[in-house]
């Protein structure tokens, strides 16, 4: 007779994606009960609507009006998405606290404009002209791993100023798609459908060629498509209180066959920008490279030789997607036991000599989030697998610090992506799911043999290991992995099955 | 929200994989599946006040599920279910062997099968959702293993 389990693991493998939307369950379990107010409400939308085409109102138009909302409503991961659009952040201490970014030229006002009861639409207004529509379901979005979020979409004008992000009477509906395929099948399927409607429109339909078109209301000035059939859909088209058309524009790809991913790629890089004539504002080397950082945000990395390990390490691992790695640099901070980093990179091809500009690039409407010089740490990182205890190490090709703090979170980064990696194991992944299912974790001594030799046992789970070296503690459901950083300091994480528990790598590396 | 609604949520949000694979043994394709699990969940809420509590909250979910999985069948042109429900694998090829050998046996046993290795039912739970007792769920259950390991004994020898 089939083992219990045996079956259990042979029907697991046949598992599905976990593709659940709580808000739309919400969003069904109230359009029922609430027909009868849903239906006076649809009423009065399509009165007033008529009123608006008697009275000669323009079709369209979109009154930006509701309440402002502090930024301190909003999540951790909302407040660094909407300060990620600042075209000169900085990093602020204050003392004996952790570290802060705040931006120069002053933080976005941000106005609640639309909530048709799945989606909430907010209009965010920052000082330098800049405007973006931002939206996310009801209730925000949870997530243990990547933390909880109420944005889930921001889109700007940045680069058009004189572009409206909420609709027109020439584009009566802003358009907020969700595309993508699956394993099994790979034409290109709506996933979610989302946007603003402007005064007149009372539907929203998703239009095929063979079916009658998918119709949303519009509620307070917004729309939501959730569980879209699988469908080649052409367009969306915007109607008004007598059912009639208003307003159509193509989606474009649906029903496609999604493009295959090629490991060879052709990547576009903006090439070496030009050296400016002055002398460089911050220079580093190490064996392998030569760093110079320019007032305009101009950097270059000259490598010392293309037959040196960095080169050719680089050389290699990027040979396996597009002959091209990241050269970027960071401003970082540190204060009660967080770290704060700011900055970015730019993609350039692998040449002895590799350049490119960050920030200091102005223009009447700049974005970006990337700091000025002069910077803490410069880096080139090349593109390969991160797995744990693997050759290529959980330090960047080339790290350039410039100051002794920038050297610290170089190191203690290494460290985190050491302890980050080992969760994010294969082997990790095995145990957790296990203990998720019921099973108990392996023993200490278990766990060593399992991961090898630079992993020690630990008697308590506030213990650690000598540096170098991966401390292991489980009391048979949680386990703690903990390791010492060059400078002293004790990094741990706390593994509770599929979640990720109390930890202090987050800000280092990202573990889930 | 009230004590009901929030455990309707956190069984959705531990379960939803579950409940989608299962009800897709019923409804042919995970697509319809995951349609008829956010109907089934969105009836959870509205009724949750009719649950009171005598049995498991999954094991309610589940009734309701299955009803609404009927119901979505049923809706299609041509379908006649004579109070049974037809399960099989919604994407037999990923495992053949195992299809084939789940579509030889009886729908009710199927049933069950797919409660207990799809949806991870207990047996008390099964019991429950299906209207039978603990010792039916067993006895079928072993008499399913048999027939299964009669039809996958098989695989191997082939094999």
């Amino acid at each position: 007779m089939p083992d219990e389990q045996l079956l259990k693991r042979r029907f697991a493998s046949l598992a599905g994606p976990e593709d659940g939307d709580w808000q739309d369950v919400r969003w069904r379990a109230r359009r029922r009960s609430g027909t009868v107010a849903i239906a006076a409400t649809a009423l009065l939308v399509a009165l007033v609507a008529a009123g608006f085409a008697v009275g000669g109102r323009v079709i369209g138009l979109f009154e930006v009006k509701g309440s402002e909302v502090p930024l301190s409503s909003f999540t951790q991961n909302d407040r660094q998405l909407l300060e990620s659009m600042c075209p000169d952040p900085e990093i602020s201490h204050r003392s004996g606290g952790a570290p802060r970014v705040s931006c120069r030229s002053g933080e976005p006002t941000v106005r609640k404009i639309a909530d048709d009861g799945v989606e909430v639409h907010w209009r965010v207004r920052y000082p330098w002209g800049l405007t973006c529509a931002a939206s996310g379901p009801v209730g925000g979005r949870r997530n243990p791993a990547f933390g909880n979020a109420k944005i889930t979409n921001l889109g700007c004008n940045a680069w058009a100023p004189g572009r409206k992000v909420v609709p027109t009477p020439q584009r009566p509906i802003t358009v907020d798609a969700s595309m993508g395929s699956t394993a099994h099948d790979p034409r290109i399927r709506l996933f979610r459908v989302t946007g603003l409607a402007g005064e007149g429109v009372v539907a929203v339909g998703l239009v095929s060629k063979a079916e009658p078109p998918l119709q949303a209301r519009v509620r307070d000035n917004a729309y939501s498509f959730r569980s879209i059939p699988v469908r080649p859909w052409t367009a969306i088209a915007a109607y008004d209180a007598a059912g009639k058309e208003i307003y159509r524009e193509p989606l474009r790809g649906v029903g496609a066959a999604a493009r295959p991913v090629t490991t060879r790629a052709k990547v576009w890089s903006p090439g070496p920008p030009k050296r400016p004539s002055g002398p460089a504002l911050q220079h580093a080397s190490t064996r392998d490279a030569v760093v110079d950082v320019y007032r305009n945000g101009v950097v270059e990395v000259q490598f010392a030789s293309t037959a040196g390990d960095a080169y050719r390490r680089l050389a290699r691992t990027s040979r396996h997607s597009s002959d091209t790695a990241d050269v970027g640099c960071l401003k970082v901070g540190f204060g009660a036991g967080r770290w704060e980093a700011i900055g970015g990179g730019s993609n350039a091809h692998v040449a002895p000599l590799m350049g490119a500009r960050l920030g200091g690039g102005g223009g009447a409407h700049p974005i970006g989030g990337m700091p000025s010089p002069p910077f803490d740490v410069c880096e080139v990182s090349g593109t390969y697998g991160r797995y744990w205890n693997d050759e290529e190490g959980t330090r960047e090709l080339v790290e350039l610090p410039f100051t002794a703090i920038g050297r610290r979170y170089l190191d203690e980064r290494a460290t985190g992506r050491d302890l980050a990696y080992l969760v994010r194991s294969k082997k990790m992944h095995a145990i957790r799911l296990a203990i998720h299912r019921g099973g108990s974790a392996p023993s200490v001594d278990e766990l060593v043999r399992i991961f090898g030799s630079r992993v020690i046992p630990l008697a308590g789970r506030e213990d650690t290991a000598p540096n170098g070296e991966v401390g292991v503690w489980t009391d048979g459901k949680l386990i703690v992995a903990s390791e010492r950083t060059p400078a002293g300091r004790r990094l741990y994480v706390t593994i509770d099955a599929l979640r990720i528990g109390p930890n202090n790598i987050r800000d280092l590396s990202f573990v889930y | 929200m009230d004590e009901r609604a929030e455990a309707i949520e956190e069984l959705y949000r531990q379960r939803y994989g579950r409940f989608r694979d299962g009800v897709a043994t019923i409804t042919g394709d995970r697509e319809s599946a995951r349609d008829v699990v956010q109907e089934t969940f969105a009836r959870a809420l509205r009724k949750r006040r009719s649950f009171r509590g005598e049995g498991s909250l999954e094991a309610w979910v589940w009734r309701i599920a299955l009803r609404t999985a009927r119901e979505h069948v049923a809706r299609r042109p041509g379908v006649s279910l004579n109070g049974s429900v037809p399960a099989a694998l919604d994407e037999p090829h990923r495992d053949p062997a195992l299809a084939d050998a789940l579509q030889a046996l009886p729908p009710k046993r199927r049933l069950i099968v797919f409660l207990r290795y799809f949806a991870d039912l207990s047996y008390a739970q099964i019991a429950e959702v299906c209207g039978v007792s603990e010792g039916t769920v067993g006895a079928t259950l072993a008499q399913a293993r048999a027939a299964l390991e009669a039809e996958l004994g098989e695989e191997r020898r082939h094999a």
